[in-house]
């Protein structure tokens, strides 16, 4: 309840301290509500016995929970996943490095550069994939093409379902895309580096390379992590590219979770065991953040 | 006396009125649809070329006719059963009518997406029009129970089509003879389709190869279901419920599905639809099995309009001939149209799909180079409009219909569209450079999986249903 102490200030949940909580309670209940409603519901689903067959909301127990367990298709999409995700970050992280280095070095027509670098990361993911997906055609492809050009006219090599291949086509898709985010957040982060301690650095003695490494990266790490970690968030949740690329095929030897977790709730309606699989994924990937966090020094 | 006369007057006005009635099915259909004038229905369709064949022939008709706006949406084949479940479960009502896999049926219907059609039939009069609809698509693509619910509307078999000018050339007919010992011929089985497939290969590459086939996720299963049982193969064991695909006989079809791209053009792994029939239509070729419309591009019928101008232009025109191979082709996919249980117009949407699928309406879409709706009633297999699009369009007739009569059904079970899926998906694994025997043990182990998923018992009565439609394997297996 409200006491009015003196003139305009007040105690108790209309108080000053507090007032302001109350003018945001509302729109941070609508976006918890958003935001949690589905996560809660799926939880809730996960312990029934929802699928196509049936549309049983009795309660099921562990039953999804325990199957999960010997799903081998299940962890072989996180490996998958892990795999995408292993390969594709450093190697973005690196090619992006590299280009802001190069930008940074006032090139000619530097600007233009900067903008057509960035146009892969502002295409539509699914754009992407049809594109490369025609760039990979073994008939009309231009890859292919250029190749039988070069070696021999018989050559053919379906890059999107032949086992060896599929893996480096995804990744010079997904490197194509998303270096560009990283060459930005690099781009940006590298600029601003105070160019008083580089040059105090260069009067001492120090070479480019030591430069870079004992001073510019590290003064810009934070953010550095921060573009990983989105980064690697999205590798994780990487679908469109695949999708459209192979959709998880050869087989099942390109399906990641979400392509996994697509097939199951959205092909086969198994909904109770794809929340399940759902929480297992929260789980795993909170810990994992949490843990990096830490270990980067941004959760300070 | 009078009184005979007079019941035995109004039982004669009685079966007439109804046979009347029974012959203008769409007639009927859109006076009654006219009291729906000003509403608005949406037909969920196939994406491609289903969309444009009903947007040019089939729903600005229907509007002109009866007032009834009729929008049309799709999506892939692959995702269609997707779709038409999530929007039944949602409840949104998105769908008036929506085009149904047959194998579908039994699952949309088990969960309640589809709306029972027979009182509609009857109320107006569907029912003698509907015998002339193929037996063996009406039989199998229409009812579930005991009860209708979707008319067989796309009359899919696959048909071996093979350039009659090479066949029938001399030089390859002897040199054909002295290296295999039987006349060169279409073949009859899947052993001398690879033959003859090897020998244009050899003679002809890299100017034209043996044959061009489908390989792309999703409808390769459909081509290798028809070798695999045609060995002998069975899916499961009826006792055990368990996949047999992955038996001796289901390992050799697929090496030998697998082995067979050596006499395709290079690429033909990773091939679609579109793919292989711009290879066969540019003369590349000597064979493909395909569905019929592939039959009436290859003449070039309807190929000069606008919307089908992505086609390439036939070579082959004047040059095709039609056969069977192996005597039992699949009828795959096939759609039939349905009528969705969450439509707030049911019988407005039955009075649509009434008039497109009746017998003038039906045999006007055939006709239709874009629409890619195959005949399916005996009245299109005999229409002189069909049977003389082109010179030996009356052969291409008798053998879709000679085709279908002999025909094999697709794979039906409960929730089929998931073993589809994992059927698509193991066949391309093995295109893909995959060991056939893992691919067909993954695959079996999926199903096994699926069958456990829906329930031994309830899938042993899906699948034994399917194999009492005479129609699973072929007669005497």
């Amino acid at each position: 309840m409200a006491v009015i102490t003196e003139f305009g200030r007040r105690s108790g949940i209309f108080g000053e301290h507090n007032f302001k909580y109350v003018l945001i309670a509302p729109a941070v209940f609508v976006l918890l509500f958003i935001g949690l409603y589905p996560i809660l519901y799926s939880l809730m689903v996960s312990f029934q016995n929802v699928s196509i067959m049936s549309v049983d909301y009795s309660w099921a127990g562990l039953a999804n929970y325990s199957r999960l367990f010997s799903d081998g298709r299940l962890w072989k999409s996180i490996l998958h996943t892990a795999v995408i995700t292993a390969i594709a970050l450093p190697l973005e992280f690196a090619f992006g490095l590299l280009l802001a280095l190069l930008i940074l070095k006032k090139i000619p027509f530097q600007r233009l550069f900067v903008g057509l670098l960035i146009v892969p990361a502002v295409l539509s993911p699914v754009v992407v994939g049809a594109t490369w997906r025609l760039m990979f055609d073994d008939r009309f492809g231009p890859i292919n093409a250029v190749i039988r050009m070069l070696v021999d006219e018989r050559f053919s090599l379906p890059w999107t379902i032949n086992p060896n291949w599929v893996y480096p086509a995804l990744m010079i898709t997904e490197i194509w895309e998303w270096t560009p985010f990283m060459f930005l957040m690099l781009y940006a982060a590298l600029s601003n580096v105070d160019r008083s301690l580089q040059e105090a650095a260069e009067i001492d003695g120090a070479g480019y390379w030591s430069i870079l490494f004992r001073i510019s990266l590290p003064l810009v790490w934070p953010i550095i992590a921060i573009a990983l970690i989105i980064r690697a968030l999205d590798l994780v949740r990487i679908f469109d590219i695949v999708w459209i690329l192979t959709r998880g095929g050869p087989g099942s030897l390109t399906e990641t979770i979400s392509v996994y977790i697509y097939h199951r709730g959205f092909q086969q309606f198994d909904t109770s065991y794809t929340g399940a699989m759902v929480f297992l994924i929260v789980i795993i990937l909170s810990i994992i953040i949490i843990y990096a966090l830490r270990r980067m020094g941004v959760a300070r | 006396m009078k009184r005979l006369f007079l019941t035995i007057l109004s039982a004669f006005f009685a079966v007439t009125s109804n046979l009347v009635h029974a012959g203008n099915a769409d007639e009927i259909a859109v006076e009654a649809a006219k009291k729906y004038a000003g509403t608005e229905l949406t037909i969920f369709l196939e994406a491609g070329l289903s969309e444009l064949g009903f947007q040019l022939s089939t729903t600005e008709r229907w509007a002109e006719l009866t007032g009834i706006k009729v929008n049309i949406t799709g999506a892939p084949t692959n995702e269609m059963f997707s779709k038409i479940v999530i929007e039944h479960r949602g409840g949104t009502g998105a769908f008036d009518v929506v085009d149904v896999q047959p194998p579908w049926m039994g699952d949309l219907v088990e969960i309640g997406a589809l709306e029972p059609l027979d009182s509609f039939m009857d109320k107006y009069s569907y029912h003698d029009e509907q015998m002339d609809i193929a037996a063996f698509y009406r039989d199998a693509w229409q009812k579930y129970n005991g009860h209708t619910y979707a008319f067989a509307d796309d009359g899919d078999v696959l048909l071996l089509y093979y350039r009659k000018d090479l066949f029938e050339d001399p030089e390859n007919q002897s040199a054909f003879k002295a290296e295999y010992g039987y006349d060169l011929a279409p073949p009859a089985s899947w052993e001398q389709f690879d033959q003859i497939a090897k020998f244009f290969t050899d003679r002809y590459a890299p100017k034209l190869y043996g044959a061009s086939m489908v390989r792309s996720r999703g409808l390769t299963q459909f081509f290798f279901s028809q070798q695999f049982r045609l060995r002998g193969g069975k899916f499961f064991d009826p006792d055990t419920m368990n996949a047999t695909i992955n038996s001796d006989i289901g390992v050799e079809t697929l090496q030998a599905l697998v082995d067979r791209t050596a006499h395709m053009p290079p690429g033909n792994a990773t091939w679609g639809f579109v793919e292989k029939f711009s290879a066969w239509l540019g003369g590349e070729v000597a064979m493909t099995v395909s569905w019929p419309a592939v039959g009436r591009w290859a003449e070039g019928v309807g190929t000069d309009i606008d919307a089908m101008s992505w086609i390439p232009k036939t070579t082959i025109a004047d040059k095709v001939g039609y056969a069977i191979v192996g005597k039992h082709p699949n009828m795959a996919p096939g759609f039939s149209l349905a009528v969705s249980s969450t439509s707030k117009n049911k019988e407005a949407a039955y009075l649509f799909i009434q008039w497109a699928n009746s017998a003038d309406v039906s045999l006007k879409r055939t006709e239709l180079p874009y629409s890619i709706r195959d005949p399916f009633r005996t009245s299109h297999y005999k229409s002189p409009l069909l049977r003389n699009q082109w010179p030996n369009a009356g052969q291409f007739q008798d053998t879709l219909m000679d085709a279908g009569a002999a025909g094999m059904l697709d794979l039906t079970l409960r929730n089929t569209a998931a073993y589809q899926d994992a059927f698509g998906a193991a066949l391309q694994a093995a295109i893909g450079g995959e060991d056939p025997q893992k691919a067909l043990d993954n695959l079996a182990k999926e199903w096994d999986s699926l069958t456990k998923q829906v329930g031994v018992d309830a899938q042993r009565r899906a699948y034994n249903a399917f194999v009492s439609t005479g129609r699973a394997y072929p007669p005497g297996t």
